[in-house]
């Protein structure tokens, strides 16, 4: 698959957008970003897996007069994400920002680990991220400018035990990003990795194991022990609106709490 | 555990130690780790990735000396072949996985299919070759585990991304198997080697094959109280 993008389509008074990928819960980093980015007045796609969680986002965001569509699909299928970036540059709209937030951890031992779950671990973590930054860059070279945002964890930065799969994947991505940051930098479009080292106050882990992720963060601190989405959601935004002159590329967020 | 499995394992701690040098472009740095061996008594498996070998195939099988192939992308050839190892109740006491070094691509150029098929020959063939080894050393809580990789999972450059993204996924899985396996008595270790535009033709050369086989013998040889997780050797 060729990634090209027809850039003689923009017309002079393009409207803009930002595209969200890897949105699921309302109280989640993507939904948090949706309704961050929104706030701002730019147009945002919400793009996820479960269209009934997209709409919830959509309908919080519309409510506060914020503009939206909405997008199912499958992050890790090449065909599914260039058809986004087609649809979208089709429409004449230009990209300020694509936030990439697909993946989330799931232990498992080693030994019982099957090739299944590392196959689709990796698809998750590394192969989604490499599809829309590859889709994002073609773009962004066009435009001539572009944010690019990847969420990353812990395990980007280090290999835990009993996170094997998830750790290949994640690593894999943030290496892919530190060479394309180095690529793309002086083309004017800022590209950055953002570690969330801790544990999430959002609907993923409160609603693990009906309810037990919510026991675990409040035996842990508690709401200050955990990162708070619409935070996080903050410093999203803030890399996106850095000066050029003073680009952020990695940025790792964690609670005070947090031992690291 | 029942009986049964305590007299197996105890069996295998008395099996004939073998070494596996598994991988792409291994001849040269399996020649070289012969020698090593021989030091400690183990025979030496050297097996090369071959597509088409969906079950162990021998070359050659000499004393000291098997030549198999077999592909390392398939989990059922990668287990048949340990499979093949318990059979002739030979225990891996030390396994080196060398993955196939990829082409440099520009960035923009890399296609899903491609990174799709590096993805097969680094990171998920590290996986199937590690966990089928693993599964044998964790029954008598002994061995050695080296992944062979490069400068590149740290320092990604262009034209070589999409290599280097996965060099940085098998870096990642090395470093969490050694925090769940050494525990167990394990060494797990990743070797980084100098990424150049050659640097798959100087691996075949005899002077930079003995280097790195010096590297891996002395990363099996050090004593469990003073473990290295990773090698630089650029």
């Amino acid at each position: 698959m060729a990634w090209s993008i027809m850039s003689e389509n923009l017309n002079s008074t393009p409207q803009h957008c930002a595209v969200v990928v890897g949105v699921g819960a309302s109280k989640g980093i993507g939904g948090a970003v949706c309704r961050r980015i929104a706030k701002e007045g730019l147009l945002v796609y919400i793009v996820g897996r479960t269209a009934s969680k997209l709409q919830l986002v959509a309908d919080e965001i519309t409510a506060t007069g914020g503009k939206v569509i909405v997008r199912t699909l499958d992050s890790s299928k090449p065909e599914q994400v260039s058809a986004l970036f087609q649809e979208i540059t089709d429409k004449n709209l230009v990209i300020d920002l694509v936030v990439h937030n697909v993946g989330s951890n799931m232990p498992s031992r080693f030994l019982t680990t099957s090739p299944r779950f590392l196959e689709q671990m990796w698809r998750a973590t590394f192969f989604s991220g490499f599809l829309f930054g590859q889709a994002s860059l073609a773009v962004f070279l066009a435009q001539q400018h572009g944010t690019l945002l990847f969420t990353g964890a812990s395990g980007s930065m280090r290999g835990k035990p009993f996170f094997a799969a998830f750790t290949t994947g994640k690593s894999a991505l943030r290496n892919y990003i530190q060479g394309i940051v180095r690529e793309f930098n002086a083309s004017n479009i800022h590209i950055a990795h953002i570690v969330i080292d801790g544990m999430v106050d959002g609907d993923r882990v409160n609603q693990f194991g009906y309810g037990l992720g919510r026991i675990i963060r409040l035996y842990r601190g508690g709401e200050k022990a955990s990162l708070n989405v619409d935070d996080i959601a903050d410093n999203y935004w803030q890399l996106h609106k850095q000066p050029k002159d003073l680009w952020t590329h990695e940025l790792d967020l964690r609670p005070f709490l947090e031992k690291f | 555990m029942n009986l049964l499995n305590a007299i197996k394992t105890l069996q295998m701690k008395y099996y004939q130690g073998c070494a596996v040098v598994i991988g792409s472009d291994i001849a040269a740095l399996s020649h070289m780790m012969r020698d090593k061996i021989k030091q400690d008594s183990l025979i030496l498996y050297q097996v090369s990735h071959d597509d088409t070998a969906k079950q162990p195939r021998i070359k050659n099988g000499l004393a000291d000396f098997i030549d198999v192939q077999v592909d390392t992308t398939s989990a059922d050839a990668v287990n048949a072949l340990f499979a093949l190892l318990s059979s002739k109740k030979h225990q891996p006491k030390f396994v080196i996985f060398s993955p196939e070094a990829n082409d440099s691509i520009p960035t923009l150029s890399i296609t899903p299919t491609q990174i799709e098929s590096s993805w097969k020959m680094t990171g998920y063939s590290a996986f199937l070759v590690a966990q089928a080894a693993l599964t044998q050393m964790q029954k008598v809580k002994e061995g050695t585990f080296l992944f062979l990789g490069s400068a590149l999972a740290t320092q990604p450059v262009t034209p070589w991304l999409a290599s280097s993204a996965m060099q940085a996924g098998v870096r990642a899985l090395a470093q969490s198997l050694a925090r769940e396996f050494n525990p167990q008595g394990i060494h797990v270790a990743y070797i980084a080697l100098a990424h150049d535009a050659e640097s798959k033709q100087a691996e075949k050369s005899t002077g930079l094959a003995m280097a790195i086989a010096n590297s891996c013998w002395h990363a099996h040889k050090q004593s469990k109280q003073t473990w290295a997780q990773e090698f630089s050797t650029f």
